[in-house]
């Protein structure tokens, strides 16, 4: 079992950023689905609104616009950041890693550690683990970890399995060494048969039958939906036995956003009091590995004052792949949800 | 064993356990019934049941009786 506890790192601040302007899934809709059909998407999945990249705004754009408010509200120096992950689906470049576009307009230093990882909507607990590991190594004090999509950019405009579900945005995290942090627990799961059933392009040699068009994002449905609805609620009785703690002593529970009835059904399963599940699907969509943090920032404003709480993250999703943290959130930095010109 | 079924399925369909009996048809409009509500009711099955109940005798069923029948069926 792949699952690790830390002591030594903490999240000092967290800022988002959207493309500007909420749109709505009927006026995305309208042209390729009835209004019967957009209704049943806003009240299963729940999407209401989401915001779009512009054709020229990028993944590592809304990123770096992010980070560097961050970085200002912190009153961080480039110079004392040493460490960077940039978590993305849709990177800027497939070569180089965007993260080396993203040390050179943050200005970090070239010893920094810098690394793109191309996790979806568990990306964000992953990208906490890298960030977690490496700071409990030694090998960095201070990094940042963005994570960034324009994922609608792939989304088949008429596909009923996608079209209205996705948003795009950027968060970024900063994460520090401290002597005093409490325990962060992480585990992952992984099932790679499922891998044809959620992905986006591919190698001509793995393509099959279910893959229908190569230049947009493909869903299966009802694969991803059995096997969250299977599958999380036994991992999260794993998270909370490995880190040794009852559902009870969380105070939040952050699931990322891929669907409001799937997310009120595991609280059911989990026996969870719903007040401690916020769900912000209806104004972003799917944002894949921001879902998490843009969650924060919009439903847990206390965080970003003295309030602390100890709040247990899952992320699920390609792969087929399941993340989850349990870790102790408050005194933030930053908290704001920035909107980024289009 | 037939309370918790029912209480199972009210959780699915988001509604109280009073509001359902074992003859109630869970595909009433009123329970806005769709495919996720369906797959979460055979996850409850499984889980709750250790059944692992085929789409195909989800399909035939009408009513909760009907899902509580085939999980006796396939315990007995």
């Amino acid at each position: 079992m792949a699952a690790n506890s830390f002591s030594k790192a903490k999240i000092a601040g967290i800022t988002c950023a959207v493309p500007a302007g909420a749109m709505s899934i009927r006026a995305l809709g309208g042209p390729y689905f009835d209004d019967a059909f957009i209704s049943r998407i806003a009240a299963t999945v729940g999407t209401d609104t989401v915001h779009i990249a512009a054709e020229d705004q990028s993944s590592g754009d809304m990123g770096i616009f992010a980070a560097k408010k961050l970085m200002d509200d912190l009153g961080w120096e480039p110079e004392s950041i040493d460490g960077l992950i940039f978590v993305s689906q849709t990177l800027d470049y497939i070569v180089p890693p965007t993260s080396c576009r993203v040390q050179y307009e943050l200005g970090l230093p070239s010893d920094a550690l810098v690394m793109d990882t191309n996790y979806g909507c568990p990306g964000f607990v992953y990208g906490l683990l890298h960030a977690f590991q490496t700071i409990a190594a030694g090998t960095c004090k201070r990094m940042l970890l963005i994570t960034a999509e324009c994922h609608y950019k792939y989304v088949n405009k008429s596909d009923e399995n996608t079209a209205l579900i996705f948003g795009d945005g950027a968060a970024a995290a900063a994460l520090e060494y401290d002597e005093n942090a409490q325990k962060a627990s992480f585990m992952t799961y992984v099932d790679g048969s499922y891998v044809p059933e959620l992905a986006l392009g591919w190698n001509k040699r793995v393509a099959n039958d279910k893959i229908k068009d190569r230049a947009y994002s493909y869903m299966n449905g009802e694969a991803v939906t059995m096997f969250m609805l299977k599958e999380i609620p036994s991992f999260v009785k794993r998270l909370l036995a490995y880190h040794g703690c009852e559902k009870e002593d969380i105070d939040l529970f952050l699931f990322h956003q891929a669907n409001a009835y799937m997310i009120r059904f595991l609280a059911k399963r989990l026996k969870i009091d719903p007040d401690k599940v916020p769900i912000n699907i209806e104004n972003f969509g799917n944002t894949s590995s921001v879902s998490i943090p843009l969650l924060i920032c919009d439903k847990n404003k206390d965080l970003f004052g003295k309030t602390e709480k100890r709040a247990l993250a899952v992320g699920f999703g390609s792969g087929f792949l399941i993340a989850g943290t349990i870790l102790t959130l408050g005194g933030l930095s930053g908290g704001e949800i920035l909107e980024q010109k289009r | 064993m037939e309370q918790k079924l029912v209480e199972g399925i009210a959780d699915v369909l988001e509604v109280e356990t009073g509001d359902l009996s074992l003859d109630t048809d869970f595909r009433e409009d009123k329970f806005e019934f769709d495919s996720l509500k369906g797959y979460a009711i055979l996850v409850t099955i499984e889980d709750d049941f250790g059944y692992k109940m085929s789409v195909d005798d989800f399909i035939a069923s009408k009513t909760i009786r009907d899902l509580y029948d085939k999980i006796q069926a396939a315990a007995a």
